[in-house]
């Protein structure tokens, strides 16, 4: 592989292993503290599928650049990881060991945000099905297989958060208004994407999907009367929000701050140590 | 006529297991018919009989043996352990006869 | 027959071994001392996942991530199976978080402790659930025959736990000094709540526990069989348990140790261990930031009915 197209597929595959694992620890954190217990070891489901889709992605990375899944998730600086700014944020409440505890636990974001992104990681994944690469084609395989059990989750708790109460209703419709700029950041595309489509590695560029999510999103706002911050305006999509982008340059925001510092934390004890 | 599930407890304190099915008119009668069917020679200490409508089926594969590697939540991963306390064993005996041979 | 002699007839069935079902008919007393003992085992589960729980971002490899997490699932998994043994024997779930929160149920000693490092999720899923598992084992022959059931299960997934907090012991014992103080220090922590895990040597004759069948063995044979099982695996790798009295003793066939301050471990289980009020107090705060959903999903199932 030349070095153009091997930088870019790396920083793609890094693009990708970066949302999962991003999501992945964000999620993991209901464990314990969800509205439900049942849905404590549910979320915690999700949350490891997340994060061994991402060691899927971080071993193809390191194939790539000559280094193992565990300094590319764990060692790098924190401006060079490049997952969307939405996942970053946490959405539970954290504990604090003299006892002020930080409240702000937001399960309609945690929801929204999951579902949402579900949503998009599945047309992106779509897109690698019939990657030149075969270890990648192989890997978006046996994600999709697992991440279909995503949507039906995601799905189920739409439906009650849109339809249980007037407070639950109201609580979504808040999240979604929080995070649309967000959502839109998703599609903000890693460097070099053409370059990958040329070569057959991936079907299509991040920036490509923003059409048809928004296209399959759309009627799970219509079904319940969703506010919706746009419509279509002949085959085109006309939204009122802007996105708010950087995520796949490596700027974040003070969640990100937050979670690197926690995530490296022990590593950074002995980076080179056996664990 | 009704299709009903029967659950047999064949021990005192053991689960109850699936043994098969009854068809019956209605509920009394399908009691009578699981006991001569699956407990004629005491085998059961208990009886569950379940409506078949009322059982939710899972089978998909790929919802229950999901394709991607959870073997680090099993106790077979580890047993790396028996290997790395042979190692450590070895380390201190090194040290051992090292202070041994010093002194 | 009367309710006493009903009574005196379960309680013989119970001293033959036999097993009692949870629709079969059962004593008020053995009732209530059901939900109290499984209800303070469920509480120690969900617990018991807040101490661990901050260390699930900080794991310091993806595979430890992924073992930290489902480790962590499977305590809340657990509580889940105790919590509808407690429902079913006519606890609503509702009524056993406000009694949690409130202070008016207990959890177990060890997880009203803070974790400082590494180091303590290590000892943690090796030792503390080692000493759970010689208790948990014990209680597959309870009286109560949906409990045993259930710790055969939960046993056989605490099997990964042990082996995954030994492991993780291991691998830093092998590695840098610092990689090794971590262990060492996080067992010198956690050495006195776990010699106060299995609780004072209460005579066998006045434990009611016991005498229900709800649990098989004596707290002082449970600590000793703990300690037949893990002090010399703790030695044999080089880490050094804090008690210069601790050995055993061939004559009597039982370990000696340094006798703990059961006043303190009955502070620690009513509330007022080092961090009691701060885990109670987390609980208490995701309990109400989350009622809103209990109250959605009771509204859909309203709506659906």
């Amino acid at each position: 592989m030349e070095a153009e197209l091997k930088s870019a597929y790396a920083r793609y595959l890094l693009t990708l292993a970066d949302d999962e694992i991003v999501i992945g620890y964000r999620d993991s954190e209901w464990t314990g503290v969800a509205p439900v217990i049942e849905e404590d070891v549910a979320f915690s489901s999700l949350a490891q599928d997340e994060i061994g889709h991402a060691r899927l992605y971080y071993t193809l990375a390191g194939k790539l650049l000559g280094k193992d899944p565990d300094h590319l998730a764990l060692l790098r600086p924190k401006d060079g990881y490049y997952h969307a700014r939405l996942l970053e944020d946490r959405t539970t409440p954290k504990y604090d060991p003299a006892g002020n505890h930080q409240g702000g636990g937001d399960w309609a974001r945690a929801i929204a945000r999951r579902f949402l992104y579900d949503l998009f990681d599945d047309l992106r994944v779509e897109g690698l099905l019939a990657s030149s690469d075969p270890e990648l084609a192989g890997a978006a395989e046996k994600i999709r297989r697992e991440e279909k059990y995503h949507l039906r989750h995601g799905e189920a708790w739409w439906r009650t958060l849109a339809e249980g109460s007037v407070e639950a209703r109201e609580r979504l419709e808040a999240a979604l208004e929080a995070i649309w700029p967000d959502l839109l950041g998703l599609f903000e595309p890693a460097p070099g994407e053409e370059v990958l489509v040329e070569a057959g590695l991936i079907a299509r560029t991040t920036d490509s999907l923003r059409e048809p999510w928004l296209e399959r999103v759309y009627p799970y706002f219509e079904a319940h009367a969703l506010p919706f911050p746009g419509e279509k305006a002949g085959a085109e999509w006309r939204l009122r929000v802007e996105a708010r982008t950087g995520g796949r340059q490596g700027i974040h925001g003070p969640g990100w701050d937050e979670l690197y510092e926690e995530m490296t934390m022990v590593r950074r004890l002995e980076p080179e140590g056996t664990w | 006529m009704h299709v009903w599930e029967v659950f047999r407890q064949e021990q005192e304190g053991e689960p109850m297991v699936h043994v098969g099915s009854v068809v019956a008119p209605d509920r009394a009668r399908a009691l009578e018919y699981a006991r001569d069917i699956y407990s004629r020679r005491y085998e059961a200490y208990r009886l569950w009989l379940v409506p078949r409508e009322a059982v939710v089926e899972v089978t998909d594969p790929d919802f229950l043996q999901p394709p991607i590697d959870r073997t680090y939540r099993m106790g077979v991963a580890y047993r790396v352990t028996v290997e790395k306390r042979r190692q450590i064993k070895e380390m201190f005996e090194k040290v051992a006869r090292e202070v041994q041979g010093g002194g | 027959m009367t309710y006493e002699e009903r009574v005196e007839a379960f309680r013989k069935r119970i001293q033959e071994g036999h097993k009692v079902e949870a629709t079969d008919w059962m004593p008020d007393e053995y009732r209530a001392r059901l939900i109290k003992f499984i209800e303070m085992h469920a509480n120690s589960e969900l617990m018991g996942a807040l101490p661990e729980r901050d260390w699930i971002l900080r794991a310091p490899s993806l595979h430890r991530k992924l073992a930290v997490t489902a480790k962590i699932q499977d305590e809340v998994g657990h509580a889940q199976l105790l919590y509808r043994l407690v429902e079913d024997l006519g606890k609503p779930r509702e009524k056993i978080f406000e009694d949690l929160v409130q202070g008016r149920t207990k959890f177990h000693n060890v997880f009203h402790y803070p974790t400082y490092s590494w180091g303590d999720v290590g000892i943690i899923a090796w030792l503390v659930d080692g000493a759970a598992v010689i208790s948990q084992g014990a209680l597959q022959r309870s009286s109560y025959a949906p409990y045993g059931r259930t710790m055969r299960r939960i046993c056989w997934e605490e099997a990964f736990h042990l082996k995954h907090g030994e492991d993780i012991v291991l691998t830093a014992v092998m590695g840098t000094e610092k990689q090794k103080r971590l262990m060492q220090e996080a067992l010198e922590r956690w050495w006195e709540p776990l010699m106060m895990f299995h609780g004072p040597p209460t005579p066998p004759e006045k434990d009611k526990d016991l005498a229900w069948g709800i649990k098989t063995k004596p707290n002082e044979q449970l600590r000793q069989e703990f300690l037949s099982t893990y002090v010399r695996k703790i030695q044999e790798i080089g880490l050094k348990i804090p008690d210069p009295k601790l050995k055993y003793d061939s004559d009597k066939g039982r370990w000696t140790y340094t006798e703990p301050d059961w006043d303190k471990l009955y502070a620690v289980v009513t509330g007022n261990g080092p961090a009691s009020k701060e885990r109670l107090s987390f609980r208490r705060l995701s309990l109400e930031e989350t009622a809103w959903v209990r109250r959605a999903i009771l509204g859909e199932r309203a709506q659906a009915a």
